[in-house]
């Protein structure tokens, strides 16, 4: 089973994702905060890494360098409210594999998701 | 102690009696304060913890009603009203739920929820804040409708597009643009009252960010009889890039009002229109101040610094806020010529 970490400081939406991928056979982690997922990131091994950017105590940005860096071979998949361009474009610079905007479609999401993680098998 | 309060009660001094009387009830207030303090609070808590439930269960639900592929039934979509929104607490909690739901999902589930909100009948409530007395309540109401596209509420909008209060009056601006498909500014022809600058901006805003139509023609406002409108049309015609109006700017140059001459000057710089500085180098000389330092500084956006220097013998000797705006833009000119040449 491929292990996902979500981190994402809103209930509802992890809940939602939660929900959906596990339906989808995913094993489902979640974080709320960027602390909580450096810590799940130490512990253990994922497939992908979803998250926001704007997470408290470790900012998006900071995270995804860390990944990055240290698990090169982990695609990471980030779902932002922010529409900005240079906002995008930093986060491609720093590598992630795809950016999801909110509102987001939960289909197309998991079929991202699943794109990402084949291309990275 | 007492026989210190059996004492003053026996004595007959009345000052102590008083003393006696005042600590009493000062005391009494003092525990009523206490007890109404931690009565608020522990409701609060309580509250809240209910709210939170409340949210849990709705949010477990509509996760399920959106995402099971078994599909939830008619019924039990029912039956979770039956049990769950039946009083102001639960309806205004699953509204709250839906609402960010809708912001955060589009595509079928965003449909879904929309569906979700019609089969709790939830409108009933939206309408009843509607015609509520309070303001706040009317303004989450017209909210709850743009954000979950309730046109047939309309009507019951419609009054508040001129309300006295300005929360009420952008809530309905935006009802109006984020609900049209194609005329999301049809309300400016219905508004009396004048447009803020603030409203203008929020107007724009909201076009901007929520309206996915046709950009409307923005010249149809400008002969609306409020200048307000005007002028945030002829600001929209520049923003928006519409060069084929600008003909029907350029009448807007010889305006009466300032307001209307410098929006006009803006936008025609920003559309790039070719002869405009010929044409504010004519009408230069008899501009109050406010509008000539407009156009100084229009020019140095625009045009070269030899067109700057042709208007400096144009601006009277006497008049210091011109020529200080001048100096400034000249000097901050030459700054920039002699760092582009290092």
């Amino acid at each position: 089973m491929q292990k996902i970490l979500i981190i994402e400081d809103n209930p509802m939406v992890v809940k939602s994702l939660e929900f959906k991928l596990s339906r989808e056979n995913y094993e489902v982690v979640v974080a709320k905060d960027g602390r909580e997922a450096m810590n799940f990131l130490d512990l253990h091994s994922f497939d992908l890494v979803l998250t926001d950017l704007m997470l408290p105590f470790i900012s998006g940005t900071q995270l995804i360098q860390h990944i990055k860096e240290t698990f090169p071979r982990t695609p990471v998949i980030v779902l932002s409210t922010s529409k900005q361009e240079n906002i995008i474009m930093d986060a491609f610079n720093l590598g992630v594999d795809d950016f999801i905007t909110k509102p987001f479609n939960p289909n197309e999401l998991s079929l991202r998701v699943k794109r990402s993680i084949r291309k990275f098998q | 102690m007492k026989d210190l309060i059996k004492n003053i009660i026996e004595s007959s001094d009345w000052i102590l009696k008083t003393n006696l009387i005042l600590t009493g009830v000062f005391f009494c207030v003092i525990l009523g304060f206490i007890f109404v303090i931690l009565y608020l609070r522990i409701s609060k808590i309580l509250r809240n913890q209910k709210i939170e439930k409340y949210r849990n269960i709705f949010s477990d639900f509509i996760t399920r009603y959106l995402f099971d592929e078994k599909e939830v039934s008619l019924e039990a979509v029912q039956a979770f009203k039956q049990a769950h929104i039946k009083h102001t607490l639960g309806k205004r909690t699953a509204i709250q739920v839906l609402l960010i739901f809708e912001q955060n999902f589009n595509g079928e589930a965003n449909q879904k929820v929309k569906e979700l909100f019609v089969q709790w009948d939830l409108k009933n409530y939206i309408q009843r804040d509607l015609k509520s007395e309070k303001w706040y309540k009317i303004a989450r109401a017209i909210y709850i409708a743009s954000e979950l596209n309730l046109k047939s509420l309309a009507p019951l909008i419609e009054k508040h597009i001129d309300s006295e209060k300005d929360e009420l009056r952008q809530q309905a601006m935006l009802y109006y643009i984020q609900l049209s498909d194609n005329s999301p500014l049809e309300f400016l022809g219905r508004i009396k009252k004048p447009l803020t600058r603030w409203e203008q901006i929020y107007i724009e805003e909201c076009l901007k960010s929520n309206y996915t139509g046709i950009t409307p023609d923005f010249s149809r406002w400008l002969e609306s009889e409020l200048n307000s409108i005007q002028s945030f049309s002829i600001n929209m015609i520049g923003e928006y890039n519409q060069f084929e109006n600008i003909p029907q700017l350029v009448p807007f140059l010889s305006s009466e009002s300032p307001e209307l001459k410098k929006e006009t000057i803006h936008s025609l710089g920003k559309l790039g229109y070719p002869d405009l500085v010929p044409h504010l180098l004519k009408m230069f000389k008899n501009e109050p101040p406010a509008v000539k330092s407009f156009i100084l500084k229009t020019v140095s956006n625009i045009g070269a610094i030899d067109d700057l220097i042709t208007f400096e013998k144009m601006i009277p000797k006497d008049d210091w806020v011109s020529r200080q705006v001048y100096f400034n833009l000249t000097n901050f000119r030459e700054k920039d010529l002699s760092l582009s040449s290092l």
